[in-house]
């Protein structure tokens, strides 16, 4: 290894997003006679994104999925932690340098209606990243427009047409193309696919995983969507206000659930099977406030395991499974011999 | 009336909207009844012409602009498709109820959940104010929610997502309809707290033999709740069938590649799903010359671009599609 100042050569092998810590605490507005309070969005979540992976994180309405995404990529400061992409430290960065290295992380949203600009065409859109991070001009960015459109399976006749006269799932692929005009090697789906009709999704997942598959891309995939998940994900998050309470291989996840809210997810989750067995564990009353979560498990007041030390003691992390690694916070959880 | 006819009956109903693009003919021909204390899933995805059939049933299509342009609706053996406002507004939310996908644009931000709730039964019934507030008590606790006369007091915004939708179902409820329809009540909603409501609606069929309308594109829940399943697509109905013979044999191109697309948590991890391919088509009001599925169809034939097929029984069972491939091309078996 050099002295050289910058960022060391990394191994392949090296994790290229890694996570210590993140905490996010948002403050609540203070009104009359209200005392100003945090909502602890996010509150120490660790983990790592290899290269080429897709990281599924799952989660309810008020987890923290979302924050979790946009921290990362630092469109939100965090409160504290640290984020290292590709081996650099985000944090470190001035704002220049952060500037910088935007494009090779993108995001792609939820609502493609509300992510496009309807006075710019389609071509204008996909091109404009290209153009404000000085990456192309001219005839390149006219071909490197033309081959995008391509690569999300549209025609090169969409360049000249407007945001409105596409669907959802078209719009969506214009979305993605855009997100791939600077050449990211890691990209935020934020529910990139739940606004979108079934066929239409189906089309879209596809895409997702062709594109990581030809170009090596690394997502974070972020649903509440389990089915989705199970098509789409290598490795998954599950997130429970603020924290991460289980991390397993899909397959692990799914054929094996360690925490007691997993299972509960899971078994909540109709099958088309009309087979299948459907008796969803009934969790008590929906997810507390973040503002004041509860003492102990967090999970502890909807959990149907809960035993006594839960509503005290702070569970910690547990190996259940050494490779590949699954960890869950639960006192019932036992550490891998 | 006796209680083996359908509580709803529509027939060869089409609706039309006048849209900036020109007229559209959002729903064409759609035949099909609820049975009494019938739970009947309605699938499709957007621009299928669920909903618009959904506020026709109700007479809640936006006028002038939408309006039916042919075909009946009954209810409990009375036409109701050409009542007047005065006469459809006494039905609504008496007879008949709604909750839709997002609770929080159904309930009015400026009033109490109390205020709205007893304007209910004051409208319909006459009801005095104080056995009103008794009568929202007991329904709010019916489904699920935990200390009512505090959620009472509340507005809105004060609520969760959850629990706006249990406000809204139990204001549907409020003078015992006998048939309700949901338009998708739980997409907006986490899973676990959607099983929770899946629960609710199971129960409250069981205990009021109440007839449910059930509009939905997951097909995990259809599976859970419905009787009876219609697949719509471009503005008809494809297929119609008991619920577990649709899902594990569906007789309709459409149904069986909709199937084929759902990611599900039985399906091998990696393994690709099967989208379909293009996209659905254009509502107009030129006539139908070909199967409006045709252009998507794997099974397709040169008779399918002769003519658009009718919903014919299935020969030997009590499901009906509209298609003219063999059956035996379709579907397990």
């Amino acid at each position: 290894m050099s002295d050289a100042p910058g960022p060391a050569p990394r191994a392949e092998s090296a994790p290229l997003v890694e996570v210590e810590h993140l905490v996010k605490h948002f403050p609540t507005r203070g009104g009359w006679g209200k005392n100003r309070e945090v909502v602890r969005a996010v509150d120490g979540v660790s983990f790592t994104i290899r290269r080429g992976e897709t990281l599924g994180l799952v989660g309810e309405s008020g987890s923290g999925k979302t924050t979790v995404g946009r921290t990362l990529l630092r469109l939100i400061e965090p409160t504290s932690g640290r984020v290292r992409f590709d081996g650099v430290e985000l944090g470190s960065l001035t704002s220049g340098a952060l500037r910088r290295l935007r494009p090779r992380m993108q995001i792609i949203f939820q609502d493609p209606y509300a992510s496009l600009n309807p006075r710019l065409s389609v071509g204008e859109a996909i091109a404009e990243p290209l153009r404000v991070h000085g990456l192309a001009r001219g005839p390149e960015l006219e071909r490197n427009v033309v081959s995008l459109l391509d690569r999300v399976g549209l025609p090169s006749s969409a360049r000249d047409r407007y945001p409105h006269e596409f669907s959802g799932g078209q719009r969506q692929r214009i979305c993605i193309a855009r997100a791939l005009s600077v050449k990211p090697s890691f990209i935020v789906c934020d529910e990139a696919v739940s606004a979108l009709d079934l066929s239409i999704q189906a089309q879209v997942l596809n895409l997702l995983r062709d594109l990581s598959d030809d170009l090596g891309l690394t997502y974070l995939f972020i649903t509440h969507n389990l089915n989705v998940l199970r098509s789409i994900a290598d490795r998954v998050l599950v997130m429970y206000l603020g924290q991460v309470v289980e991390s397993a291989t899909v397959e692990q996840l799914f054929s094996a659930p360690g925490h007691p809210y997993t299972r509960a997810l899971l078994s909540a989750n109709p099958s088309p099977d009309p087979l299948a067995a459907f008796d969803p564990v009934s969790l008590e009353g929906e997810i507390p406030s973040a503002v004041h979560p509860p003492s102990g498990c967090r999970f502890h007041t909807r959990c149907p395991e809960v035993f006594e030390p839960c509503p005290t003691i702070i569970p910690s992390n547990h190996l259940v499974n050494r490779e590949p690694p699954h960890r869950v916070l639960c006192h019932l959880a036992e550490d891998a011999a | 009336m006796t209680s083996s006819d359908p509580l709803v009956e529509v027939s060869d109903l089409a609706v039309e909207f006048h849209t900036p693009r020109g007229l559209v003919r959002a729903v064409d021909g759609v035949s099909f009844q609820v049975g009494r204390g019938e739970i009947l899933g309605v699938v499709g995805e957007s621009g299928s012409g669920k909903s618009v059939t959904s506020l026709a049933i109700l007479g809640l299509l936006e006028r002038p602009s939408g309006r039916i342009t042919r075909g009946s609706i009954r209810f409990d053996g009375q036409v109701i498709s050409n009542l007047d406002e005065r006469k459809l507004r006494r039905l609504r939310g008496d007879r008949m109820s709604m909750i839709f996908q997002d609770p929080l644009t159904s309930l009015n931000p400026y009033l109490t959940i109390e205020e709205q709730l007893v304007e209910v039964l004051e409208f319909h019934r006459g009801t005095p104010r104080a056995e009103a507030r008794q009568r929202c008590l007991e329904l709010l606790t019916q489904v699920g929610i935990s200390e009512p006369a505090e959620r009472l007091k509340s507005h809105p915004h004060q609520l969760s997502g959850g629990m706006r939708q249990r406000v809204c179902i139990a204001m549907a409820l409020l003078c015992d309809p006998s048939l309700l329809i949901a338009d998708e009540p739980t997409t907006m909603l986490d899973v676990t707290i959607q099983a929770q409501i899946l629960e609710l609606v199971r129960s409250l069929r069981k205990t009021r033999e109440m007839s449910i309308l059930f509009i939905t594109h997951d097909l995990g829940v259809i599976s859970e709740l419905c009787d009876r399943v219609i697949v719509m697509y471009a503005g008809r109905v494809v297929e119609e069938a008991p619920t577990a013979e649709l899902l594990r044999n569906p007789k309709h191109p459409y149904t069986e590649a909709l199937l084929e697309s759902t990611p599900r948590l039985d399906t091998p991890h990696g393994g690709v799903l099967r989208p379909i391919p293009g996209l659905p088509p254009r509502l107009g009001t030129a006539p139908v010359t070909e199967c409006t599925f045709a252009p998507r169809c794997r099974h397709v034939r040169p008779q399918c671009r002769e003519g658009e097929p009718r919903l014919l029984p299935l020969e030997g069972t009590t499901r009906s599609r509209r298609c003219i491939a063999p059956p035996e091309e379709i579907g397990a078996d």
